[in-house]
């Protein structure tokens, strides 16, 4: 028997930071929301591992979802939250992310003006994205994507310059639209099926015109917003003109959180309605946003753009789950699910490696501008003299998102190329190498100039408004980039979280 | 008026947006509503399992309303974000602080130009909209009203007093600060407290729904009317602004 | 065709006025007002499935609450953004 019921702590979850958000709007001193903000991480971390020691201590050896019923309502009348092997893997990423984001921002927006609205806005999209990821409700998932959206544009509209703001802008347009596509996607499931919860949508619904139109509608909200080709339009400037901290979580968890979704409402809510040819159609895209990314990440100019296109050839990886999920004649349904389980498997390490990957790219490059006050790549000549922990992680991190082993990156794409054989779907192995070769390029070009031409760069490019960055800055990041290296080792760890409860 | 905003160079996709690709992007979303009616046309049509639900656990709700049974019982945690998502726009569209006048929350100043007639007008009007905002929020456990729509209804009194001149709003000051979190705290805390006697987050105790409810809505229609002003406030520009220009 | 069935279908043109809207005029403010009448259509679905059965059902009436409030939080931030971009190009083009 467990020590205690451990669905009753799901809800502090989302309460932790709604409290953290309240109490830094109150007081507003520099050192009070830096402490609420420490002690919310802290506490989200302490729950979490309260919450994971249950999942694998339940008493019956075998682990199961959990569910827990908001007001004492059950569905469909209420709303359940409930949270599976999938979820509770991406909530631990989340809250472990944010821990040592919260750690880097009390540096970063130190001397900010933003500062003082950062802190609420930060702790309201934190609440909004394990919200989001605990939700068993269609429409309560729709607030939820608000609060996401609205909390990110307010976020990325903090730089207050035209440039940031003009991207916010856009952003909040076609994260507007994306939500309206899904909330009609809900109205038609609702009038069609009569409930709003998950498990009961999953066993009643058919495969009819309707759940196309849903399932289609949906598709097309949540890729707007998760900003796969040739929805990406909005991306690289949202995320390359947000403060770092804020590019940070949008590029590692903001997108993967309409990608869970998507994920959830294919592999398990709308299954009847979904057919081989979509399927495909999601993968080619996927493939498509590898090689643009690529490509355009080799042509950016400023050093945050290039990781904001990164981010669009990685989103590409996530979707090649896809055509991974596809059913051939002769497949038995054991072995179907075998093979559902173990593409999903392989996309939840991809998200994991490229969410601690790109955090620290990020915050590598927020070091950067914090201390030169720009990030062309062509002045970054002989930098790796002055700032070596922050090129030290943007190599690190960048050594995993091309895949070398013995990162997680190298794993991830190990993975996915062992299930696209598997299934005999070959020419996903050519796109991902050559992804990999591609992202090679454009890391290795920064890294190039960063490192080997010191002695040129020393007259022209020895900054005057050099600014030192404190010590916990780059370490921050170089942890997070250290972590992409143990999660290489510990490969076993994160596939067997993501197999509770899964496996349908 | 916000004719002045001309941001005609917004997103990419009207880059030369000539007859051609107008017609087709019509022709576009003229399929997919086909498709959408012919879809809603073709649908089984559910019973409403939700309908007797709603019918048969109202009066356990504590109110007798039953859509505000829903907001603020059965699906309260709608709700709660729903409070959050006013507050991430409130903490977006704040001026940014200034640090002599931190303190006061409203000013009253003598405007150069004084309306008597309004003046007046507004003595009357505004006990009124605050009596009347009162009872859409104690009449919204029986009959169609509530936070929101009381809420709005005293923003309005707010924005009555804020084009009569006289007044100014600092959203920095420390009350206005505590106005626009009450609602998502008060929420909060009566949905953690409920914990204690009933187990389960947001279930109130039958016995209690019914105040509780009421605590709740009183704090969300004074969080709903500090933002709608504050929102006000953060788009309106002052007519001699813009004369100036 | 029912009476509810025929403004379900007027809600999902309306929601196509709406994407045209979005999708065709460039005028920020006009885009913002094609993003609400989307979201009205959205509404108008809600509310006349609603109303499909023999006695209405509440949960859709709670639910076109809680979005409208998102609407109005959406379309606020949307304007103060363009207002506060509008300003900075004018503060450029004096200078």
């Amino acid at each position: 028997m467990p020590l205690f019921d451990m669905s009753t702590l799901l809800p502090l979850l989302v309460a932790i930071p709604l409290a953290g958000a309240i109490v830094s709007v109150l007081l507003s001193t520099k050192y009070v929301q830096v402490l609420t903000g420490l002690l919310t991480a802290t506490s989200l971390l302490l729950v979490m591992g309260l919450i994971l020691g249950g999942l694998s201590f339940n008493g019956t050896g075998e682990t199961i979802a959990v569910r827990y019923s908001l007001a004492g309502w059950a569905a469909p009348l209420g709303i359940a939250l409930s949270l599976d092997g999938f979820s509770a893997l991406l909530i631990t990423l989340t809250v472990f992310l944010v821990a040592v984001l919260t750690l880097y921002s009390a540096f970063y927006f130190a001397a900010s003006p933003a500062r003082e609205r950062f802190w609420p806005l930060w702790w309201l999209l934190v609440a909004g994205i394990i919200a989001l990821f605990l939700s068993a409700d269609i429409f309560n998932i729709y607030v939820t994507l608000e609060i996401i959206g609205l909390a990110a544009v307010a976020l990325v509209a903090l730089s207050g310059n035209k440039a940031g703001l003009t991207a916010a802008l856009r952003y909040l347009l076609v994260g507007l639209l994306g939500s309206l596509c899904y909330l009609l996607a809900v109205a038609l499931l609702y009038h069609a099926y009569g409930t709003l919860d998950f498990s009961q949508l999953a066993e009643r619904v058919e495969s009819n015109p309707l759940s196309w139109a849903a399932l289609a509608l949906i598709t097309v909200g949540l890729v707007l917003k998760t900003a796969l080709v040739p929805l990406h339009f909005w991306l690289p400037h949202a995320h390359g003109c947000a403060p770092a901290p804020i590019s940070a979580i949008l590029s590692a968890l903001v997108v993967k959180a309409s990608f869970y979704l998507l994920v959830r409402f294919w592999m398990e809510i709308l299954t009847p309605a979904v057919t081989n040819d979509a399927l495909m159609l999601l993968g080619v895209l996927g493939g498509m946003a590898i090689v643009w990314g690529c490509v355009q990440a080799l042509r950016a100019k400023r050093l945050k753009l290039m990781v904001a296109y990164s981010t669009v050839a990685q989103i590409g990886y996530l979707f090649l789950l896809f055509p991974l999920l596809m059913s051939t004649d002769g497949v038995s349904a054991s072995q179907l699910a075998i093979q559902h389980q173990s593409a999903l498997a392989a996309v939840s390490y991809f998200i994991v490696a490229h969410a601690c990957a790109k955090a620290a790219m990020f915050i590598a490059a927020g070091n950067i501008i914090h201390s030169l006050g720009h990030d062309d790549i062509a002045r970054l000549q002989g930098m790796a003299k002055y700032m070596p922990l922050s090129l030290f992680t943007f190599a690190i991190a960048g050594g995993s998102l091309i895949g070398l082993p013995p990162s997680a990156g190298f794993i991830a794409k190990w993975l996915l190329l062992n299930v696209a054989i598997d299934t005999q779907q070959w020419w996903w192995v050519l796109i991902i190498l050559a992804g990999g070769l591609m992202a090679a390029l454009a890391i290795f070009r920064v890294l190039d100039l960063a490192f080997i031409k010191p002695e040129q760069a020393c007259e022209q490019s020895t900054p005057d408004n050099w600014q030192k960055v404190p010590v916990a800055m780059p370490i921050s990041g170089l942890a997070l980039a250290l972590c992409t290296m143990a999660l290489g080792f510990n490969a076993d760890l994160i596939i067997d979280l993501v197999a509770i409860g899964g496996g349908e | 008026m916000f004719n002045d905003i001309t941001l005609a160079r917004n997103a990419e996709q009207q880059a030369g947006l000539s007859g051609g690709v107008l017609f087709v992007v019509g022709l576009v979303v003229g399929l997919v509503c086909l498709f959408l009616v012919f879809a809603l046309i073709d649908a089984p049509v559910a019973e409403q399992p939700l309908v007797a639900l709603v019918a048969s656990n109202l009066e356990q709700s504590g109110v007798q309303n039953p859509v505000t049974a829903v907001l603020l019982n059965f699906r309260s945690y709608d709700t709660l974000l729903e409070v959050a998502v006013l507050l991430i726009v409130a903490l977006a569209v704040m001026p940014a602080s200034e640090k002599q006048s931190n303190q006061v929350f409203v000013t009253v100043s003598k405007p150069a130009q004084r309306s008597l007639v309004l003046e007046a007008f507004l003595r009357w009007l505004l006990p009124a909209i605050v009596v009347t905002s009162g009872y859409l929020l104690w009449t919204g456990a029986a009959l169609p009203g509530g936070a929101f729509q009381a809420g709005a209804l005293l923003a309005g009194a707010g924005i009555l007093l804020l084009l009569a001149g006289h007044h100014s709003f600092n959203f920095n000051a420390q009350i206005a600060r505590v106005l626009l979190v009450v609602g998502l705290a008060v929420f909060l805390l009566v949905g953690a407290a409920v914990m204690v006697s009933t187990g389960t987050a947001l279930a109130y105790p039958i016995a209690w729904a019914g105040t509780l409810i009421l605590i709740i809505e009183v704090a969300a229609t004074l969080t709903i009317a500090a933002i709608l002003v504050l929102l006000f406030c953060a788009l309106h520009v002052a007519p001699q602004q813009k004369t100036a220009r | 065709m029912t009476q509810a069935l025929a403004y379900s279908v007027f809600g999902i043109i309306l929601f196509g006025i709406g994407l045209f809207g979005v999708l065709a005029i460039a005028h920020v403010v006009k885009k913002i007002l094609a993003i609400n009448i989307c979201g009205v259509g959205v509404f108008m679905v809600f509310i006349a499935n609603a109303s499909s059965g023999a006695s209405p059902d509440f949960v859709p009436h709670a639910m076109v609450l809680t979005g409208i409030v998102v609407a109005v939080a959406g379309t606020a931030l949307a304007l103060s953004l363009a207002c506060r971009i509008n300003a900075l190009e004018k503060l450029e083009d004096d200078a």
